[in-house]
């Protein structure tokens, strides 16, 4: 039970979490505050330790048949002795018993710990008011989805994210023409001439995030971007207390694919913006390689507010840092109808009298 | 314009006008995209490019009457 740990209030006992408001380690029962320092020392019994076997960080005995806990993993909580299972790559949770919070040091241990960490900024108030705000005003959201109940869930989760630093070193061939157009008494002339352009050079990105956990949308994770890392600090586990976390499960190389391709188009377009006095310009060929390659891990901060409506899930993120909220809507088809006809008929009646004023000056 | 004209294009004003509306109150609703571009994560003055050539190709050159003015 090692790997379990809680960061327990040396004055009455209850779990610390940590408190985005003071930016301080925080009592929810006594309201001490603390100081990260005061809890650095656990983390430096973590920096001394050595990578670890993550498949598999601890058990409470026979009680699991074999094969039975693949991809998960059972603590038991210090508190109140209850049994904690999670799945392979949860990092900090809560005890669904006595609901302390709970933070599993072997997923941050050796090569799993992450650099840096940027602390949550906003609190879980801010997300539900940022939540409400992003439903507001909505014409077509169905009604009964701005009921708060429908929010289903509210949690802080610490994020993993690839920082990557790379230079595209491009050698792009453009199609290029400049078009000049004259007329005469009799004719209307267009003379078209057609270049390759070619360009090579280089370009350097830094800390381009992508998302390191397959349990977090794609599409999802990039629409909260982008974050300051002005405000990343240097990785304490005792951030994580009262936050959810988990650790990395797709690996750097496996993310600079998703990252080469947004590289790829900016380097495209920092390229085109070099050649001037062209009327039409395509690309011809688009030769990338990606060079002094670098990555670095990071926890960065999202509220996830989930929401069930006619059957189906609705995510919402909100950057833990700065209060940027995203999330898919759904639509009312009643009321999608309804405006259809409303601007339908205000659009043919404008129409109407444009046409007939024209006619009857025309006339 | 005959009046069957000026119905038919209301309609069609009107079916647009519809469209664009609620095309509009639609992508309201949407603000989950994929991210194409790493623009925002460019280093400051990194462009560099080492090779610049532009090399014409050939021309082309068309000409078109234009249309004459019926005289009774």
């Amino acid at each position: 039970m090692a790997n379990l740990h809680e960061y327990e209030c040396p004055c009455c006992g209850g779990g610390l979490e940590f408190n985005s408001a003071v930016q301080k380690v925080k009592c929810p029962y006594c309201d001490t505050e603390f100081e990260l320092s005061v809890l650095e020392s656990v983390d430096a019994d973590l920096a001394e330790a050595g990578s670890d076997d993550i498949a598999f960080q601890s058990t409470t005995g026979g009680e699991w048949g074999e094969g039975e806990t693949d991809g998960m993993n059972v603590y038991v909580c210090k508190s109140c002795g209850g049994e904690i299972v999670t799945d392979s790559t949860t990092g900090a949770t809560k005890c669904p018993y006595c609901d302390n919070p709970v933070v599993m040091m072997g997923q941050f241990k050796g090569d799993l710990k992450p650099s840096r960490i940027i602390p949550f900024k906003k609190d879980k108030a801010a997300a539900k008011a940022a939540y409400l705000q992003h439903i507001s005003g909505k014409k077509l959201l169905p009604p009964q989805f701005r009921d708060q109940n429908h929010i289903d869930e509210i949690k802080g989760v610490y994020v993993p994210f690839w920082l990557l630093d790379a230079t595209a070193d491009a050698h792009i061939i453009f199609n290029g023409t400049k078009i000049k157009k004259w007329s005469d008494d009799d004719y209307d002339y267009e003379k078209r001439d057609y270049y390759s352009i070619t360009r090579v050079g280089t370009l350097g990105f830094k800390a381009i995030p992508v998302d390191s956990s397959t349990k977090m949308e794609d599409d999802l994770m990039d629409s909260i971007e982008p974050y300051d890392l002005k405000d990343a600090v240097p990785f304490k586990t005792a951030y994580l207390a009262g936050y959810l976390a988990d650790k990395y499960d797709v690996s750097s190389e496996e993310s600079l694919e998703r990252a080469t391709y947004r590289i790829k188009n900016s380097t495209e377009q920092a390229f085109r913006s070099t050649v001037k006095d062209f009327d039409e310009l395509t690309i011809k060929t688009d030769t990338l390689k990606t060079k002094d390659g670098k990555s670095e891990y990071v926890l960065l901060p999202v509220w996830i507010l989930n929401t069930t409506y006619n059957g189906q899930k609705y995510v919402f993120a909100m950057n833990g840092q700065t209060g940027r909220m995203v999330g898919d809507l759904p639509c009312d088809k009643g009321l999608l109808t309804k405006y259809f006809w409303k601007y339908a008929l205000i659009g043919g009646a404008i129409g109407g009298v444009i046409m007939t004023l024209f006619q009857l000056l025309n006339q | 314009m005959n009046i069957g004209a000026i119905i038919i294009a209301v309609i069609l004003i009107g079916l647009l006008s519809g469209l664009i509306g609620t095309s509009a109150l639609k992508a309201e609703l949407k603000s989950v995209y994929k991210k194409t571009q790493a623009n925002s994560y460019v280093v400051n003055g990194s462009l560099n490019i080492v090779k610049r050539r532009e090399t014409f190709l050939y021309s082309k050159e068309d000409k078109r009457e234009k249309p004459k003015q019926k005289t009774n």
